[in-house]
């Protein structure tokens, strides 16, 4: 049940959710998550304080991730295994997109 | 040297708007000496040297500590909050920072002001046609009512629900800014 609400709410997925929820596969926290995909892009994409924070936010809510420890008023966040099926399904569909993709251009 | 600016609040209705405002301000070296709950009213500023600020206006319900931390390490500093419109800046040097970076939560924040803009909006639109609807019983019954309270009442509600619709049409119009 937890699976297919986590389904309708997050998928498809925005790739700056994909990013963080992927940052998250180790712990880290939002400053950290936004260096991490900037290193990841080449500098592509440089997320916002503000898209961080709501972003940590709605993924705590539907379970994704979870705060594994806080330090200083900072919240270190990690990914669930909810989160990791929900990625993988990510994975899968935008491998698909990419093979149809492929073979027409 | 000391300037103040009055309703800015209410003359800056779109959040983007108002940051420019604000950033245009830096740039000649005004910023605000102190940020409360009378400074959609009345703002005072200071001038001092030109910065290159990037501000960001936020409608929150509450500010959570994690979160002027988590802002802090972006290196937004928090300038103050009019009631529950947040403030933050950001200093920079080439490339302006941005609050956020997704189209979505962009309009997440628009959004946030319509709902809590259009609140007020249903309240002087019911005021308006409550005291409406009193007024033509007035007009239709041999009661003699007060004309005078109903007429403020009328011009009153009515021109704040004109005012409110337009700056809820006026965000709308630019929430993906």
């Amino acid at each position: 049940m937890k699976i297919n609400k986590a389904r309708d709410r997050f998928i498809p997925m925005s790739e700056t959710m994909i990013y963080i929820l992927l940052s998250l596969i180790g712990d880290m926290h939002g400053y950290g998550i936004m260096q991490n995909v900037e290193n990841l892009t080449k500098g592509r994409i440089k997320l916002g304080a503000g898209t961080v924070y709501q972003s940590l936010g709605k993924l705590e809510k539907g379970e994704l991730i979870k705060c594994v420890k806080e330090e200083n008023r900072r919240k270190i966040y990690a990914i669930t295994q909810l989160g990791t099926q929900i990625l993988e399904e990510e994975r899968i569909r935008i491998k698909e997109i990419y093979d149809n993709l492929e073979g027409i251009l | 040297m000391i300037m103040k600016k009055y309703f800015t609040a209410y003359i800056n209705v779109v959040p983007a708007e108002y940051e420019k405002w604000f950033e245009n301000l830096a740039a000649e070296g005004w910023h605000p000496t102190k940020i409360n709950h009378l400074s959609s009213m009345v703002m005072c500023f200071k001038q001092t040297e030109s910065k290159k600020y990037k501000y960001s206006i936020e409608l929150l319900g509450k500010l959570r500590k994690d979160r002027i931390q988590s802002y802090k390490d972006f290196g937004w500093e928090y300038v103050g909050r009019m009631s529950s419109i947040f403030v933050w800046r950001k200093e920079y040097i080439d490339e302006k920072p941005e609050m956020f970076t997704d189209r979505d939560d962009v309009k997440k924040r628009s959004d946030r002001f319509i709902i809590a803009i259009s609140f007020s909006f249903a309240i002087f639109l019911l005021t308006f046609i409550t005291t409406i609807f009193i007024a033509i019983l007035g007009l239709l019954s041999k009661i003699n009512p007060d004309w005078f309270q109903i007429i403020l009442g009328i011009t009153l509600s009515g021109v704040l629900t004109l005012f409110l619709g337009l700056v809820i049409r006026k965000i709308n119009k630019n929430k993906y800014k």
